[in-house]
């Protein structure tokens, strides 16, 4: 790599101000002024807030919503995350054998990336819709009473399914890409040493993807605990009744719809704590098994 | 095990006849080479062989068993190919016994075979290395036990030495060539490598543009080219080849070329190349009855030989001799041995019978 050598020594510091400022104002500065208003109690009406230590944290951890939503969270980003992930390595896997090089199918289902979250959300709710949507008129004939926003497994489900629909092409691409660039003669010398397709795929295949497979998983995982948020905002429509939804929507739920900001400054610095645990567990854990090429 | 080709023909997608009929018998034990420039359908054929093409017409016995719309693990065959494609996520000992373990053979058995192959290669230190660990040479080794582990009735070989230095290659030829004669498997060999294809093969099959041109041991080939391709592709230097039929305008020229047709006899039929190998070339400083005059432009030394570069009737010619002695003019005169001379038609190609 060449390297570089400034005369002034403030010139580096100028290149990299735009993206530590960017850092600055839209990371750091709101998550100390979270963790500062976690440790306070704010008046409704927005008159003056109160220091109460620790009291929003055993709140918001004692609480009964708290619980249910952080299991559904948990449920919901492994199914989202598994679904997206073999749903698309399985359509990468026989694309793959039909298509190498050719890339219009790519540029087709790549599009479906380009749908804004809320807009997968609004695609969502005509599909599953309780009294228009195509998907409750279609199952409504094996007597399926879909109730959409109302009932919580059926708001779930639809929940998965736009979250696993949005992310599928993401994941295919990568896998695609991943595939051609094993080498032909690897597949073909697997050929010669062995006759069953699915073994040879979890032998070779797999284990050759894996770096771009561990990559998804962190990928998708992020994916479902925050970059969903659209999605479920349509399909509940910002009611949340008895509605199932992500911890990361309940922040927002409680701080702008409830108006406690305190409450709603802990849960997101509890989930802040979970994203630092998890990368770490992701990258000590899994990165040591795999193999990179 | 032998192997039987009988009219395979392959026909890519894109309408490219790539492999015409070709018809070939190999006998059990034997190591043939098939040999050509690029392009010509080496390639496709071991493959389609392999299994990892499919055949597009004609039919493919190994043994007696017709194996057209046989699976390749299902056709006892083991390839290694050119860039060797090891499984990079796997160590030397699992690369080996991967198609043992696939074919429910019991893991101390894998074990046993895998050492006893890894001893026979020299590859008993690096049984638990990664490929990637491995140099070019070690890798290629590994390729072959990876095939030698299976103890299969067929080894297909894709350029396997192409991507080693010239030293390791030749080494490793000779490696080659033992351990198939002491296993005494069947083996089909490709190579563009000429000098690869004398040393290595039983019988050499020389390919041009998807056409067997000739099948032969590699004395057959070299002493009794069939063709005009065959005889300027195989042997270095390539023979000597005057074309009688060549238009010049060069007064001098002419008359050569006038004397070399005396020379060779060949009146009744003007349309032919006449040729000989440059080391069956012999020279004399006076001119006789049957000579040639021939100036040498530049001298090519090459150890034990030297290569004397040359026009005859404008067309290059070479003749080589012993080193020992001593070239003392550049102006010499060559004459021919009627019994080193070939004749091939122009037309056709086709070697004529003198
Ligand atoms: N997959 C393919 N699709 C279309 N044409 C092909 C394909 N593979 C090979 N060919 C063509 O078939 C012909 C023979 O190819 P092949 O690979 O057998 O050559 P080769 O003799 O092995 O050459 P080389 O010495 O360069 O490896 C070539 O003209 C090539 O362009
Ligand atoms: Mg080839």
């Amino acid at each position: 790599m060449k390297r570089a050598n400034f005369s002034n020594p403030w010139m580096p510091l100028l290149f990299l101000l735009p993206q530590l400022s960017i850092i600055a104002i839209f990371f750091y500065y709101p998550a100390v002024q979270a963790m500062q208003s976690s440790f306070y109690l704010e008046d409704p009406f927005g008159f003056g807030s109160t220091f109460v230590g620790l009291r929003n944290y055993v709140e918001t951890l004692l609480s009964d919503q708290y619980r249910k939503a952080a299991i559904f969270t948990v449920v919901f980003t492994f199914l989202v995350s598994f679904f997206s992930l073999s749903i698309s390595l399985l359509l990468a896997y026989k694309a793959d054998k039909v298509l190498r090089g050719g890339s219009t199918y790519k540029t087709l289902l790549m599009w479906v990336y380009a749908v804004a979250p809320p807009v997968a959300g609004l695609l969502g709710v005509m599909y599953f819709d309780q009294s228009f949507g195509l998907f409750t008129y279609f199952v409504a004939d094996f007597g399926w009473d879909f109730k959409l926003g109302v009932d919580y497994y059926d708001t779930a489900t639809a929940m998965v399914v736009v979250a696993v629909w949005k992310q599928v092409p993401v994941n295919f691409i990568f896998f695609l890409s991943g595939l051609q660039s094993i080498p032909k003669s690897i597949n073909e010398a697997a050929l010669i040493d062995n006759n069953s397709g699915f073994s040879r795929f979890w032998t070779i295949t797999f284990p050759l993807l894996a770096p771009t497979a561990f990559f998804l998983l962190i990928i998708n995982i992020t994916y479902a605990l925050f970059d969903t948020f659209g999605i479920i905002d349509m399909l509940v429509k910002a009611v949340p009744a008895n509605n199932p939804m992500t911890l990361v929507y309940k922040v927002y739920l409680d701080g702008f719809r409830g108006n406690d900001l305190g409450g709603s400054s802990a849960q997101s610095v509890l989930l802040m704590i979970l994203v630092l645990i998890l990368t770490v567990f992701q990258f000590r854990l899994i990165e040591r098994r795999i193999h990179y090429t | 095990m032998q192997v039987t080709l009988k009219n395979i023909t392959k026909t890519y997608g894109n309408n490219v006849q790539a492999v015409k009929p070709v018809n070939l018998e190999i006998n059990q034990g034997e190591l043939i080479v098939l040999v050509g420039p690029s392009g010509c359908g080496k390639s496709t054929i071991l493959r389609m062989v392999a299994g990892l093409e499919d055949i597009t017409g004609g039919e493919l016995y190994i043994g007696d068993r017709q194996v057209n719309h046989v699976d390749p693990a299902d056709r006892d065959i083991a390839m290694v190919f050119q860039n060797y494609a090891l499984y990079p996520h796997m160590s030397v000992a699992q690369n080996m016994g991967y198609g043992l373990k696939n074919r429910g053979v019991t893991k101390d058995e894998i074990t046993q075979k895998v050492r006893d192959a890894a001893d026979i290669l020299n590859l008993s230190e690096f049984l638990d290395r990664k490929p990637s660990q491995l140099s070019g040479g070690q890798r290629q080794r590994v390729a072959m036990g990876r095939a030698i582990v299976r103890n299969p009735s067929l080894f297909l070989f894709d350029e396997p030495l192409s991507n080693l230095d010239a030293k390791l290659r030749n080494q490793m030829r000779i490696e080659i060539k033992k351990l198939q004669r002491r296993l005494g498997v069947t083996s089909i060999y490709v190579t563009h490598d000429q000098v690869e294809a004398m040393t290595l093969a039983d019988r050499i099959v020389v390919l041009n543009g998807g056409v067997v041109e000739q099948v032969g041991t590699p004395s057959e080939i070299y002493n009794n080219p069939a063709s005009l391709f065959v005889a300027s592709f195989m042997g270095s230097p390539p023979m000597n080849l005057i074309n009688l039929a060549k238009p010049v305008t060069h007064k001098n020229d002419k008359n050569e070329l006038k004397l070399v047709n005396k020379l060779f006899g060949s009146q009744d039929h003007n349309n032919i190349q006449i040729g000989i190998r440059p080391e069956k070339v012999q020279y004399t400083y006076d001119a006789s009855e049957n000579s040639l005059p021939f100036t040498i432009d530049y001298t090519e030394e090459l150890g034990a030989s030297r290569l004397m570069h040359g026009k005859i009737a404008d067309q290059s010619f070479i003749l080589s001799d012993t080193s020992e002695t001593e070239v003392k003019s550049n102006n010499i005169h060559l004459s021919f041995p009627a019994e080193a001379l070939y004749k091939f038609d122009n037309e056709t190609g086709r070697k004529i019978e003198l």
